[in-house]
């Protein structure tokens, strides 16, 4: 029923009842009946009263009741009211506000499950970087004691390098001696050839003397056979000195032929000088190569070890960064659980509200993985 | 002091060296013996003249008798020398590998040669001798030069004046 309605009942009443006065009054109608009829106005005014005040009652009843289910959480209904009337505005109101509650829970229930699934993503994440990082931290722990290997075999190296070099050292020393004697000993050899040259040279003077002299002893001998009886005895100085010739001949070529000899040896010795000196320039070259590539080998390790005490360093500063993520992550997990107790709240808060929903969404207590979460 | 000649019977020669063979000649048509020197040759010259050497002013005409006696390979070495010999007055030089010795030997050890003896004319040969074990031929040098060789060694004056 609307307002307009009751107002217009009202006002009939009132002139019902200022009707029945005036005609009373006007047509001095004896009072009984007068009485009567203001009486059965007002009694079918309170009648009508009644029935209107009743109809309204049990409208105001139902919006009341629908608010008392909307504070105990039911949302999902709705009043019906047809009229336009106050209560009817009342109703429509209690329904929209019905329909928002219904929404706003709704979309919050969506929202408690999608922070609960990256709550639990976050974990889940969390875990599996904290297992990578300390499997992270052992393969760093493996490798600090891999680099430290690697740096004193590096260590060694370069000290056994740096040995090497200082022996490298004292064999080219004695190699620079030894070719040094070397060539003092061909400077003799040559020197000794040198005689022999000179000697060569004076036997070649006594021949050509015992030849010319041979010579001259044969045509002394001519000369003696000239002179006939006279000659006899010049013939026989002639032979004498001939054999002289001879013998100073042979004696000189039998010089020639030790000195020939002695030569072929010192020939010899030459050369195998010569080949012991390029032996020996080789030994120098080798081991001058040699030092070299020891003494690089050293600077290279040496300049290596510095560098793995660096790694050395690094590798310290990744472990200390792991091992502070894996704390980091503690946090984090601690952080995701107090998100968790949070939103478990809101859910408890939220199951208040008597909506349908699905059956698991909102069961955060029975979660495995947030107990599990929670133990953690 | 011993004699030279023993007997009457007894030669005296100058024995040299020919490609290995010992060959003498009597010492008394040997004038000489020189070293090697440089021989100059005669443009217009016989061929059987090698050439001739300056011995003490004297222009001497040389002969090869290596070449003479069909020798090969003919080598100088310090022991060539040359023999200046007397042909029929005239000086002639004789190239031999070597002189070796002046001789004494009996001439019944001289044995006459056989007909035929390598490379040597055998109107060369005077015979063959034994000396301790090895065999000494001897020649007789006046041969080695045919008669032509010698006519013309006596006719000419070339020695004498080289130019004309």
């Amino acid at each position: 029923m609307k307002s307009h309605q009751v107002k217009l009942f009202y006002f009939f009443i009132l002139v019902f009842v200022f009707t029945s006065i005036s005609f009373t009054l006007i047509y001095k109608i004896p009072s009984p009946y007068l009485l009567i009829a203001p009486l059965g106005g007002l009694v079918l005014s309170s009648l009508f009263f009644l029935l209107f005040f009743n109809s309204y009652r049990k409208r105001i009843y139902r919006n009341l009741t629908f608010t008392l289910k909307l504070s105990q959480g039911i949302i999902d209904e709705q009043i019906y009211e047809q009229a336009e009337d106050e209560v009817g505005r009342l109703s429509d109101a209690l329904n929209e506000v019905a329909i928002h509650l219904k929404f706003v829970i709704n979309n919050f229930d969506e929202a408690i499950q999608g922070l609960l699934s990256i709550i639990e993503k976050v974990h889940r994440t969390s875990e599996t970087v904290t297992s990578e990082t300390k499997s992270q931290t052992l393969l760093l722990e493996d490798i600090l004691h891999a680099f430290e290997h690697l740096d004193r075999s590096l260590k060694d190296v370069a000290q056994k390098a740096g040995n090497m070099a200082d022996m490298a050292q004292i064999t080219r020393k004695d190699a620079y001696e030894s070719g040094n004697s070397i060539i003092e000993m061909i400077n003799e050899i040559n020197e000794i050839s040198k005689s022999t040259k000179q000697i060569v040279e004076i036997i070649d003077v006594i021949n050509d003397i015992s030849d010319q002299t041979n010579l001259l002893a044969l045509n002394a001998a001519i000369e003696a056979a000239r002179a006939g009886e006279q000659g006899k005895g010049f013939a026989i100085v002639a032979m004498e000195i001939r054999k002289l010739a001879e013998r100073s001949a042979e004696a000189a070529n039998q010089i020639g032929e030790l000195i020939q000899m002695s030569n072929k040896k010192v020939q010899k010795g030459t050369f195998l000088s010569k080949s012991a000196g390029s032996a020996v320039n080789k030994i120098f070259r080798g081991i001058n190569n040699f030092a070299d590539v020891v003494s690089k080998i050293k600077s290279i390790t040496m300049n290596d070890s510095d560098k793995s005490i660096s790694i050395l360093h690094s590798l310290e500063r990744v472990k200390e960064v792991s091992q502070n993520t894996v704390f980091q992550i503690r946090q984090l997990v601690n952080t995701a659980l107090s998100l968790s107790d949070y939103t478990k709240n809101l859910s408890v808060i939220l199951e208040k509200f008597n909506i349908k929903k699905d059956s698991s969404s909102l069961e955060l207590t029975t979660r495995p993985d947030l107990l599990e979460l929670e133990k953690k | 002091m011993e004699s030279i000649l023993k007997s009457e019977k007894d030669i005296q020669l100058i024995i040299f060296d020919i490609n290995h063979v010992e060959y003498g000649i009597s010492i008394d048509h040997v004038v000489e013996i020189v070293k090697l020197q440089p021989v100059i040759a005669l443009p217009q010259g016989p061929s059987f003249i090698k050439g001739v050497i300056n011995l003490r002013g004297k222009v001497i005409p040389i002969m090869d008798l290596r070449e003479r006696f069909n020798v090969v390979s003919i080598r100088n070495t310090r022991q060539t020398g040359i023999l200046i010999i007397d042909i029929e007055g005239k000086e002639v030089g004789l190239i031999v590998d070597r002189v070796i010795d002046v001789r004494v030997m009996a001439l019944d050890n001289i044995k006459p040669t056989l007909p035929v003896m390598d490379g040597i004319k055998m109107q060369y040969v005077k015979g063959i001798a034994k000396y301790n074990d090895k065999l000494v031929i001897i020649l007789n040098i006046q041969n080695v030069l045919s008669s032509e060789e010698k006519i013309f060694l006596q006719d000419t004056t070339i020695y004498e004046k080289p130019s004309g």
